[in-house]
């Protein structure tokens, strides 16, 4: 009956209230609605575990970090030259 | 309304869709209409002003961190120029939306509802708002991140998509009808960004203040973008659109678009964006009216107040006879309201408050 205008009130209000869903506390479109700061590192394609240094955002954690910037500390390691 | 908090994002993303919304809804038509080839000009002269404008703002409101213009109104002339100031304001917001709900709901009875009442089309655009504004603020702003690119995005197609039938012809004489008319006439389509005025209330819901002056050079500076590539894009097509009326422009725009024989009406997608878009709108301004109202009332559940100032908007709808009424109030009453408001008064009160601080400072 309403055609576009109705398709686009239902698309509306469905994503206001997916947007407003909550689950244990985390919102259910997170991290993409609302966008996080640490989006890249919580994906659809997750990076090596060594790369994802941040916990993600919407947890809330009380350590933002899950891991040093560089964790694989031996990459870098140029041995001793003594 | 109890505005949550928002982040950095979702403040651009607000004051994006309120603008974007304004310029889709014939803006550029006015535009052009009043600069002729030079609109483009003109655009971007009020573009590099509107920026400008933006920054004095972020200046005058340093020593006010965290306050909104209510609030600067209250420290300068105390409550009774809140009121004043906060009652002016949610006119402007009630007659901007009323008009633009009716004026989008006229097009589409146009196009697609000829035996609907346009109040009916008007009445779900208004039950959408009040629903997003009983869920909250948050609710609105995260929809609001979801609807913007598309509508970016769309903006962009309809600009390459449109390439081939470009006339560069249409952009000279440079300077249309005289470099007064453009410059100093095109002075008044400043209004394009009256979106501005969500600036004045953004700074005590962002999570942090000092990101304020980013937050507000980015919006404008999108926009800014999006309306010049409609403007450009209008001008560059249609040879004839200084001397027609058309009912949505950019409409007539995306009716060019053409992909093969396959995707011939891609028209539709567009004005499914468009109609998101104006729900969301909707939703922005009913929630910043209420949170005026709150604070220009001391009101401890303004959500109560939802369906009242939907009720406004509707009456406001219902003002303009037809399209022409509708278009007409666009032209010569909000648009002088607008600039009197944002870019007078406020910008004079911000002053004035500057002032007023540095001198208590002083002793």
């Amino acid at each position: 009956m309403f055609g576009f205008l109705g398709i686009g009130f239902a698309l509306f209000i469905q994503t206001l209230i997916l947007s407003n869903l909550k689950s244990f506390g985390v919102p259910y479109l997170s991290p993409y609605l609302p966008v996080s700061k640490v989006s890249g590192e919580n994906n659809y394609i997750l990076p090596p575990t060594w790369k994802r240094e941040n916990r993600p955002d919407f947890l809330n954690t009380k350590k933002e970090r899950a891991q040093n910037k560089i964790s694989r500390k031996w990459m870098f390691y140029k041995g001793d030259d003594s | 309304m109890n505005i949550n908090k928002i982040g950095s994002i979702e403040a651009i993303v607000l004051v994006c869709v309120v603008m974007t919304n304004q310029i889709l809804l014939n803006l550029p038509d006015t535009i052009i209409k009043s600069c002729g080839s030079s609109a483009w000009v003109n655009v971007i002269f009020i573009s590099i002003i509107a920026i400008l404008f933006t920054l004095l703002i972020c200046k005058l409101f340093e020593v006010f961190s965290g306050k909104d213009i209510l609030d600067v109104c209250e420290y300068t002339g105390g409550k009774a120029l809140k009121f004043i100031v906060g009652t002016a304001y949610i006119g402007l917001f009630v007659m901007i939306a009323g008009t633009l709900c009716r004026y989008f709901s006229e097009f589409l009875r146009l196009v697609y509802f000829n035996d609907t009442p346009v109040v009916v089309i008007v009445l779900i655009f208004l039950a959408g708002a009040i629903i997003a504004n009983r869920l909250g603020f948050k609710a609105i702003s995260s929809v609001n991140l979801a609807i913007i690119p598309l509508e970016l995005i769309g903006m962009l197609i309809i600009f390459f998509s449109t390439i081939d039938a470009f006339e560069f012809n249409q952009l000279f004489p440079i300077f249309g009808y005289g470099i007064n008319e453009t410059f100093f006439g095109g002075l008044t389509n400043i209004f394009a960004f009256g979106g501005i005025a969500f600036l004045y209330f953004l700074m005590p819901i962002l999570k942090s203040s000092k990101h304020f002056k980013k937050i507000s050079v980015i919006a404008i500076v999108i926009s800014s973008i999006y309306l010049l590539l409609s403007v450009t894009s209008l001008l560059l097509v249609f040879s004839y659109i200084t001397d027609t009326d058309f009912t949505l422009s950019i409409y007539t725009l995306t009716r060019q678009i053409e992909y093969g024989k396959f995707l011939q009406r891609t028209d539709a997608l567009f004005i499914l964006i468009w109609i998101l878009l104006l729900f969301s709108y909707l939703s922005i301004v009913l929630a910043f009216c209420l949170h005026i109202f709150k604070k220009i009332s001391n009101i401890t559940n303004p959500k109560a107040m939802v369906y009242c100032f939907a009720l406004l908007f509707f009456a406001f709808a219902l003002v303009s006879t037809n399209i022409s009424v509708a278009r007409f109030i666009q032209k010569n009453v909000y648009r002088y309201y607008e600039i009197i408001l944002v870019f007078i008064t406020s910008l004079f009160i911000l002053i004035w408050g500057n002032i007023k601080y540095r001198r208590k400072n002083k002793t």
